[in-house]
């Protein structure tokens, strides 16, 4: 099992270690519009991502410090409104067509809805612990004590002990 | 008239596979061109798809909507904003193909700007409300349209800007497609005719034919087009030839039957009729394995949910599950130690859960355990999920484990059981398009979509390709379960999900619609 962890995170260390030079030139001066919109883009796909998929997660730590800040803000923050009011919305829809209810439409979009932010938040902590540095530990230390659910704040102390 | 059918579809941003998805899908048969029924709306929040909007977005502040309707039917959108108070409308920069009309924008084709949108900290979140209308003309030249372009696609992009940098993304897409001839009479001279027995009135089934013609093979390398079709029970031909060194075969598909896929023998001459009889749906044991009361009640909302969206999309099964709490803290203990907690979620020891005591396993059913990991969920046919496409078990780490065990963490969504279901029912590895997300003619209302399940649209859909898979596929790490649970007759077929070839439709293939 202990070789099976290694091949696998030496792969992962590869694909993030290609991706420093980008990183490092960017830290040099403010990212283009154009790395700034991929970068957008990488976030949105690995903070929304379901699965956890190397590559995508690869393509968020290749900008580096450039998006600490972003990943940051979507561990204290989460999803932004209009995500927000878009999960609404789809768990609203979703909850019009079951055919069986067993709980009310706001227990069903709030439960939901909590595991929606939750995944979010832990898909940041994630993507902190892979690029690193003090500003990522400091947040992920500052949010691990506040965290309220069990299941984020393991996801958080695992961040921790990984992070680089 | 001729019928028409209108895949209506609000779509993908063009760069799909990694990018700001905001993807809804919708499709609907018409038996007429004209009227046009109308188009749904799409709620459009305003504002940046990740809550810092871009890494070195300035603070809060205005966003501009840069509309693009690339249209020759929905010549027309209507777009009003709700959360926007009167002076907040009257103060919205327009500009372009675009004009203010009392509280809402009519947009035409072409370009136009809205810019001045209120969108920071602390407000309501607006929602532009996107309602795209056919035009009187171009729906009365339809028929012609299509005859022209049979590809003809309407599409409206809505993208969100925030100073330069892009915020945000909406596409939408219609694709008008000619619907399937009507029954018609006997031809003359006589054609070869398919008979499904067993579809109820006013019922339909979706079948996949391979055959020979004078054409040549119609396989799974041809179009589907070619080899799929809808039918109320009775189907004119042609002329089907005997199958030569072409596959012969027939696959149907039904709401309220099980799957059935036979051999299908013609002669070369005209005339023959071939009938074939559905079966009732297969009833699959899904026993399901609970920590708490909590869990339960969510439980049964997943499979609910996934007995629903299989049958409707035509996998050919009921599930018949049961939810049962685990007898003791040990058990408890032992199916949150079967299972990784990390980024990779192995399968590490699914012994233990089978030979446990009291029995939290129940042989050749689908078993489903919820734990208290940080994950979605996890079907557990390969050990360890490969991060690249193989199509064969390789130890020591790409071994098969057990496909009819799946693990549901916390922060699962109402669609993980189903898509988790679907891993177990063959389609897998993940990375061997298992996951649709980059495949092309899939967006992300499929249920194996991986990502932005629940944040956009909720995954509803499985193709004809994923469903026949679902239905015959084998593997070295089990197959289908289905086939191995409940049709142990069956002879599987290997069908990887990304490949393709004359025993294999390709993945895409979508239902006939009706």
């Amino acid at each position: 099992m202990a070789i099976a962890l290694t091949v696998r995170q030496a792969a992962l260390l590869v694909a993030l270690a290609v991706a420093v030079p980008t990183a490092l030139t960017q830290q040099s001066g403010k990212p283009s519009i154009e790395q700034t919109e991929q970068a957008t883009r990488a976030l949105a796909t690995w903070l929304e991502s379901d699965d956890f998929d190397p590559d995508h997660l690869a393509l968020v730590t290749k900008h580096g410090e450039v998006v600490v800040p972003s990943l940051i803000a979507a561990l204290e923050r989460g999803p932004s409104p209009a995500k927000r009011e878009l999960v609404r919305r789809s768990l609203d829809a979703d909850y019009e067509a079951l055919t069986r209810r067993v709980r009310s439409r706001t227990e069903y979009v709030q439960h939901y809805m909590a595991n929606f932010e939750a995944l979010h938040r832990i898909r940041a902590a994630q993507a902190l612990s892979s690029i690193g540095g003090p500003a990522a530990r400091n947040a992920l230390e500052i949010y691990a004590a506040k965290a309220e659910r069990d299941d984020l704040r393991s996801a958080l102390r695992l961040a921790l002990e990984r992070i680089k | 008239m001729k019928a028409f059918l209108l895949a209506v579809g609000l779509g993908l941003y063009p760069t799909l596979t990694v990018g700001l998805n905001y993807a809804m899908r919708l499709t609907a048969c018409i038996p007429s061109a004209v009227p046009v029924p109308p188009f749904v709306t799409a709620p459009i929040p305003v504002g940046c798809e990740i809550v810092d909007c871009c890494p070195g977005c300035p603070g809060p502040g205005p966003i501009e909507w840069r509309i693009r309707l690339d249209t020759k039917v929905a010549t027309r959108a209507e777009l009003r904003f709700e959360g926007l108070s009167k002076a907040q409308l009257g103060k919205l920069k327009i500009s372009g193909a675009a004009k203010r009309d009392g509280d809402r924008i009519l947009l035409r084709s072409g370009n136009a700007r809205v810019g001045g949108i209120p969108h920071g900290a602390g407000r309501p979140v607006a929602v532009g409300m996107l309602q795209p209308v056919a035009g009187d003309q171009a729906t009365r030249r339809l028929p012609r349209l299509l005859r022209d372009a049979p590809d003809l696609t309407d599409r409206i992009l809505v993208d969100q800007f925030m100073g330069p940098f892009l915020v945000n993304t909406f596409s939408w897409t219609w694709v008008p497609r000619p619907c399937i001839e009507p029954p018609r009479k006997p031809p003359t001279p006589a054609e070869d005719k398919l008979m499904v027995d067993g579809v109820a009135a006013g019922d339909e089934v979706s079948v996949m034919l391979y055959s020979r013609t004078s054409a040549g093979c119609k396989d799974g390398t041809s179009s589907a087009a070619d080899t799929t079709f809808s039918t109320t029970g009775e189907k004119w031909l042609g002329n089907r030839l005997s199958a030569g060194s072409c596959r012969s075969e027939v696959g149907v598909f039904s709401k309220k039957h099980a799957m059935k896929w036979e051999p299908l023998a013609w002669t070369d001459l005209p005339g023959d009729t071939r009938t074939i009889k559905l079966d009732p749906l297969i009833n699959a044991a899904l026993n399901i394995w609970v920590a708490t009361d909590a869990d339960r009640e969510v439980a049964e909302e997943h499979a609910q949910k996934a007995q629903d969206l299989f049958l409707a999309n035509r996998v050919g099964v009921r599930l018949d599950w049961k939810v049962e709490k685990l007898p003791n803290a040990n058990a408890v203990q032992i199916v949150n130690s079967a299972v990784g907690a990390d980024l990779f979620s192995d399968c590490l020891d699914l012994a233990t859960i089978r030979n446990a005591v009291p029995s939290i396993y129940v042989a050749n059913t689908l078993n489903v355990y919820y734990v208290n990991k940080t994950w979605t969920g996890r079907n557990c046919a390969i050990k360890i999920v490969p991060t690249s496409c193989i199509t064969s078990p390789s130890a020591p780490h790409f071994v098969a484990a057990d496909a009819n065990i799946t693990f549901i963490g916390t922060t699962a969504n109402p669609t993980t059981l189903a898509h988790e279901l679907g891993h177990a029912y063959g389609l897998r590895p993940a990375t061997c398009s298992g996951h649709t997300n980059g495949v092309a003619g899939f967006s992300s209302d499929n249920i194996m979509w991986p990502t932005n399940s629940s944040s956009t649209i909720p995954r509803t859909t499985l193709s004809l390709g994923q469903v026949f898979r679902m239905n015959t596929h084998g593997d070295g790490w089990g197959g289908t379960m289905l086939i191995r649970n409940n049709i142990p007759a069956r002879v599987p077929q290997p069908c990887f999900p990304h490949l393709s070839g004359p025993a294999c439709p390709q993945l895409k293939v979508p239902w006939p619609l009706p």
